[in-house]
């Protein structure tokens, strides 16, 4: 229990099990297949539910309110004291364009184009694609790539900003609110199991680990019924 | 009836000729129908029987128990579609496959004692002379069948149970059949109604001593008497050794706390709302984690082991567990001959010159110490040399003289081995002294005659010598030889005479008179015609030399043994076929009786009391005559035994033995018992451990026997006693040494039921430990030397002293074991912290650790972590607490070493093979973790090289504080501390 007192309580001592990162999508019930029937509203709105409960953090106002504008295509290097807290730069759910479920708030679920948001996993002090912003694909994991016909990425081409890194950990870095990067499925093939892989994309990253199937990449199956 | 029936009569009934034999065809016919003359070996257990019982015997049980659970739950999940199913039916297969191996391994040792044993009885093939076809073959004895003829001679052993129908001086030696020692001659005669008593049946298995003989084979195999007897023996039971019942207790006490604790926390865990299945998984983990796998197969390798090494010391161990038993026994009831003494007559004492001499009766006796200066000696040992018909095989020049082998019956044996050592080169002064007349010892003369030319050229006199009972010698002698001058023989020198006779008969010893005579040249010349039917010589009016005494001598190493065992607390019990005084005399010498000690006998004749009003209670010692024997009842014999700690039992039969046997058990007593003959093959089997001799033994008596005695000698019991008792505390030691990790491997599965943690330590990791890392060091412990002089304690109560006692499982469990557990969940919390998990929030993390879906799982610090990075974090934690279990059995290793004396009276480096134990746990973990850290099934990961030493402190702690046990023990004996502290 003295060795628990030499922990530093912002760092831990080794971080080489947990990066690189692993990748997660909302919405998330209990699994990684979303199916839905575009004309019963009660199978996708747990979907939107959970989307929009997932985005309040990521409200326009909220974020101006906690946090700061940052200098895009950079990392937000924040040095002096460890023990200091660190700001965080905003990111706002309205940079989530179609998908941010401001102008359709059934994120698309409504029309069978859904939009599904990725995130990487929060290392501290890691900073993804060592300069070059990682990016995000998506392709037909098992079966007939003409199934998913195109994937739209928000924002930008589906990057996940430099400025957003790197993490200083839960203790300092109190606001900071991990960068999304939403896929909007806007022709899939309908009544019909898509097995999908999206990927990160970018120097240090991993994607192909068979043991670990969310090591860098995530596999979900898309089943969208009218 | 055979023994009554006449040589045609014989002939007649088994169609056969005493001159030509049976023919081989006719041979043949009756070797089919009677089958080959061997004693068939009591019933074996199959193979496969004995297999499935080591498959099913101990901790197999339970083992098996969840290795099905752990497939139920496989097919229930993969019913379910669960994602990974194979985790519990990868587990099922390796319990399953610790089982067979494990089962295969005793198999294989057992097997191997086995092994042992019937390859010793298997040595040289019997070989018998037989006439066949009107011609003499060498057959094996195993072909024998009715109605042969065979030849015997001196030395042979009996190829069956024969009618003699011609003998020349035939002896046998009885022994092995009715236990006297005494050859008995053999003649062609009916003598007696009793076909064990009459003179003309030779019986299978006993040996001819000297002589020749033919005789007619009247029954083989089975149906000789000795086949009847062997055939009884295997009806009295085995029973159940001392280490057998410790080792049943212990598993009992094993598997009942593992199965209470297994359902107590599958209870808790049902009503803490787990599911059912992964209660069921929970349970199997328990019993794992407290089941020792490895344990069962360390004692049959520490008790091998022990039986090397006490074959090494010449004791053959057949039944492995019989180690132990010897080293728990708290009787030896003995034989005299051979045993204790050297199973050869030597010359004890002399007498002449109106004075006793006392020889060297030593194995390796090569000078005689005695003053030879008298020429009355010179006249004795020409007497001694001369007047003998025993000789040296010839092509052993070599050989020291006691070695030699020698044709002649014990006494001439013992007279010409006496006068070779002291005069040298016998056969060369017999030469120079032509034997011109000889009279052969007669049991109605009693006496011996030969008449030799003398060696001085100038003395053309002949040299009559004569040796025979000393009674009867004296009735022919007029003059006695007394510093060479031959001297009227009077009453006052025939007192001295009856004195010295009297004295060395007391001793037990077999005493021979010696007297010559010189014949008056004028009356016996050169060419007289020495004739011994009419006897044309002079046989009385002799002049008496001396006398000589031989005894079967005690074996040198025997007082010393016998002491050892009287220090050891163990009643050494002398039952012999001989005479009283000659046992009681042996019993002295090598202090089964003690030299302050006395008889009611003794008693009575001190205070010249009648014997009837003697305190029996004052006597500690008692001679015990088998006519007396036959008479008591059940309740006086066990008076005798309670009664007197210095018993002989003399002229007592086989069967009689037995009746010791079962009275020593009934006061409780671990009884061994030695025996050669086939009719101690009950008592054998009857004693707790029985011993038979390697040398004299029958092989009945190996067959029933648990021990063999490669040399005879009863100190090699005795040393025999000091391993076995050294195995019992070396078995604690490795039991508490291995029962210690159990709790360092259940807490974890306890902890993670009621505190939600991510598991600690993984199933498949506890196996490593229990039949990886820990196997080598616990058999290490049985090379470990003796704390104190361990003969110096009394033997183990059976019912007290168990091997697994309370307190060795209460300071293995509650106070190392915690300990040791403690260590490990440090590392383990260490691990995890510096990784990110703070230990506050691994508590009651479980649920979502485990759950698949939940890739982004945030740590103490924020980070996200997926299913995988965590499953692996969880076997960085498994390899962490395997390693730091790993370094403190290292310290648990040392401790164990000792029960009472410091480590450092011990000696840290003695036992090198503690060291090599230790150097083993080590590698083999560094193996593990670094060389198969990359083998995802088997859960280890490289780990870093710091977490080796968390662990380290807490082994130290561990080492002190035994320290600090041990020295309170040795502080303050019997107190509290002691009782409860010392296991």
């Amino acid at each position: 229990y003295v060795m628990l007192l030499t922990l530093s309580p912002y760092t831990p001592t080794y971080r080489d099990r947990v990066s690189p990162p692993g990748v997660m999508i909302r919405p998330y019930l209990n699994g990684f297949t979303i199916a839905f029937n575009v004309s019963q509203p009660s199978t996708w709105q747990p979907y939107v539910d959970s989307m929009h409960h997932f985005l309040t953090a990521y409200d326009d106002k909220v974020q101006e309110e906690k946090n700061i504008e940052c200098v895009s295509g950079q990392y937000f290097i924040q040095g002096g004291n460890e023990s200091e807290e660190k700001k965080a730069c905003q990111f706002k759910r309205s940079l989530l364009q179609n998908c941010s479920g401001i102008e359709d708030p059934s994120f698309g679920y409504s029309t069978g184009q859904p939009c599904i948001l990725l995130k990487m996993n929060r290392i501290i002090g890691y900073r993804p694609g060592a300069g070059v912003p990682v990016s995000v694909d998506c392709k037909v994991q098992k079966g007939n790539e003409s199934d998913l016909r195109s994937v739209d990425f928000y924002p930008g081409n589906g990057t996940f900003d430099l400025m957003y890194y790197p993490y200083y950990g839960k203790m300092t870095h109190v606001n900071y609110t991990s960068p999304l990067v939403a896929m909007h499925f806007t022709d899939v093939k309908k009544n019909y199991l898509v097995h999908i892989q999206c990927s990160l994309n970018g120097k240090g990253i991993i994607n192909n680990i068979n043991s670990d199937r969310f090591l860098g990449r995530i596999i979900f199956t898309l089943s969208i019924g009218k | 009836d055979d023994h009554k029936l006449s040589t045609s009569e014989l002939e007649e009934k088994y169609g056969t000729s005493i001159n030509k034999g049976l023919s081989s065809a006719r041979a043949a016919e009756i070797l089919a129908r009677d089958g080959p003359n061997s004693l068939t070996p009591p019933k074996a257990t199959p193979e496969i029987v004995k297999f499935l019982k080591q498959m099913v015997g101990g901790f197999s049980i339970l083992l098996w128990i969840g290795a099905v659970f752990s497939w139920i739950s496989f097919g229930i999940q993969f019913a379910q579609g669960a994602e990974s199913p194979f985790d519990n039916l990868y587990l099922g297969v390796v319990l399953a496959l610790v089982v067979i191996l494990t089962g295969i391994f005793a198999y294989y040792q057992e097997a191997k004692s086995t092994n042992i044993m019937a390859s010793f009885s298997k040595m040289i093939p019997q070989q018998a002379l037989v006439i066949r076809d009107a011609e003499k073959k060498e057959l094996p004895a195993d072909q024998l069948v009715v109605g042969d003829i065979v030849e015997i001679k001196g030395g042979d052993r009996i190829p069956a149970d024969i009618r003699l129908i011609f003998t020349q001086g035939c002896k046998v030696d009885n022994s092995s059949l009715t236990g006297e020692s005494e050859p008995q001659s053999r003649s062609c005669d009916f003598t007696h109604d009793n076909p064990l008593e009459t003179r003309n049946i030779a019986f299978y298995s006993t040996t001819c001593v000297e002589g020749t003989a033919t005789g007619i084979v009247i029954n083989t195999g089975d149906r000789t008497i000795i086949g009847r007897i062997a055939s009884l023996a295997s009806g009295v039971g085995n029973e159940k050794t001392p280490i057998a019942i410790e080792i049943e207790h212990f598993v009992y006490l094993v598997a009942g706390v593992a199965v209470s604790i297994g359902v107590l926390f599958f209870i808790i865990s049902v009503s803490m709302r787990y599911k059912i299945l992964d209660s069921i998984i929970f349970l199997i983990g328990i019993i794992v984690a407290n089941v020792p796998e490895g344990l069962l197969a360390t004692v049959t390798v520490s008790l091998s082991l022990t039986a090397k090494r006490m074959a090494k010391k010449n004791c053959l161990v057949k039944n492995l567990e019989a180690v132990e038993t010897l080293g728990s026994t708290s009787i030896i009831c003995s034989d005299k001959t051979g045993t204790l003494t050297q199973n050869r007559m030597t010359v004890a004492h002399l007498w002449f010159d109106n004075q006793i001499y006392s020889a060297d009766t030593s194995e390796d006796q090569t000078t005689q110490p005695f003053d030879q200066s008298s020429p009355s000696w010179t006249a004795l040992s020409k007497i001694v040399t001369l007047c003998n018909r025993a000789e040296f095989r010839p092509g052993q020049e070599n050989l020291p003289i006691m070695k030699r082998v020698v044709v002649g019956d014990a006494s001439e044996t013992a007279l010409l081995k006496f006068a070779e050592v002291i005069l040298g080169d016998v056969m060369n002064i017999r030469a120079r002294n032509k034997k011109v007349a000889e009279i052969p010892f007669n049991s109605t003369n009693k006496f011996q005659l030969s008449i030799h030319e003398t060696d001085d050229p100038n003395d053309k006199r002949f040299l009559l010598v004569m040796k025979g009972a000393p009674e009867r010698i004296l009735e022919r002698c007029s003059t006695i030889m007394i510093n060479g001058k031959e001297e009227p023989l009077d009453n006052e020198k025939a007192e001295a005479f009856q004195t010295a006779y009297m004295e060395l008969g007391g001793m037990g010893e077999r005493v021979l008179g010696f007297c010559h005579l010189y014949l008056p040249e004028n009356e016996f010349p050169d060419t007289y015609p020495f004739d011994t039917d009419s006897m044309n010589f002079p046989t009385s009016n002799l002049c008496f030399v001396g006398l000589l005494s031989m005894i079967d001598p005690p074996r040198s190493t025997v007082p010393d043994a016998v002491s050892k065992c009287r220090s050891a607390g163990i009643k050494v019990i002398m039952v012999t076929g001989d005479h009283p005084i000659t046992a009681k005399a042996i019993a002295k010498s090598v202090g089964i009786i003690s030299a302050t000690s006395e008889t009611v006998e003794d008693i009575a004749k001190r205070l010249n009391i009648p014997v009837e009003q003697v305190n029996r209670r004052e006597a500690t010692a008692a001679v015990v005559n088998g006519m007396e024997l036959k008479d008591m009842s059940l309740q006086q014999l066990d008076d005798i035994l309670c009664n007197h700690s210095e018993i002989v039992f003399a002229r007592t039969s086989p069967q009689q033995k037995l009746i010791i046997v079962e009275g020593c058990q009934r006061q409780g007593a671990v009884v061994a018992v030695t025996g050669d003959g086939v009719n101690d093959s009950p008592a054998l089997k009857k004693a707790d451990i029985g011993i038979a001799m390697g040398i004299a033994g029958s092989d009945a008596a190996k067959n029933a026997a648990d021990m063999v005695l490669l040399d005879d000698n009863f100190a090699s019991i005795v040393t025999g006693v000091e391993e076995g008792r050294l195995i019992f505390d070396n078995l604690k030691k490795t039991i508490a040494y291995t029962l210690t990790k159990n709790i360092a491997e259940l807490c974890p599965f306890l902890i993670y039921i009621i505190a939600s943690i991510p598991m600690p330590i993984g199933t498949i990791t506890i196996l490593f430990i229990d039949l990886g890392t820990d196997i080598i060091p616990s058999v290490a412990l049985a090379y470990e030397k003796a704390e104190s002089d361990i003969m110096n304690r009394r033997p183990r109560n059976k019912r007290k002293d168990r091997l697994v006692n309370e307190q060795l499982a209460v300071y293995s469990y509650l106070q190392i074991g915690i300990m040791q557990s403690v260590g490990a969940f440090v590392t383990y919390f260490t691990v995890y912290a510096e990784q990110g998990f703070l230990p506050s929030t691994l508590l009651g993390v479980r649920v979502d650790w485990e759950n698949n879906a939940i890739n982004d799982f945030e740590d103490s610090y924020g980070q996200e972590w997926t299913k995988y990075q965590r499953m692996y974090l969880q076997w960085t934690g498994y390899t962490a607490f395997f390693v730091s279990i790993t370094i403190q059995q290292v310290a648990d290793l040392i401790i164990r070493k000792t029960r009472r004396n410091s480590i450092f009276q011990q000696g840290l480096f003695r036992n090198k093979v503690v060291w090599v134990g230790i150097f083993s746990q080590i590698g083999i973990a560094l193996i593990l973790t670094y060389g198969l850290g990359h083998v995802t099934a088997l859960n280890f990961t490289p780990l870093r090289f710091q977490y080796w030493f968390v662990a380290v402190p807490f082994a130290i702690l561990i080492w002190v504080y035994d320290e600090v046990r041990k020295l309170f023990i040795r502080r303050y004996p019997g107190s509290w501390w002691d009782k409860n502290m010392y296991y």
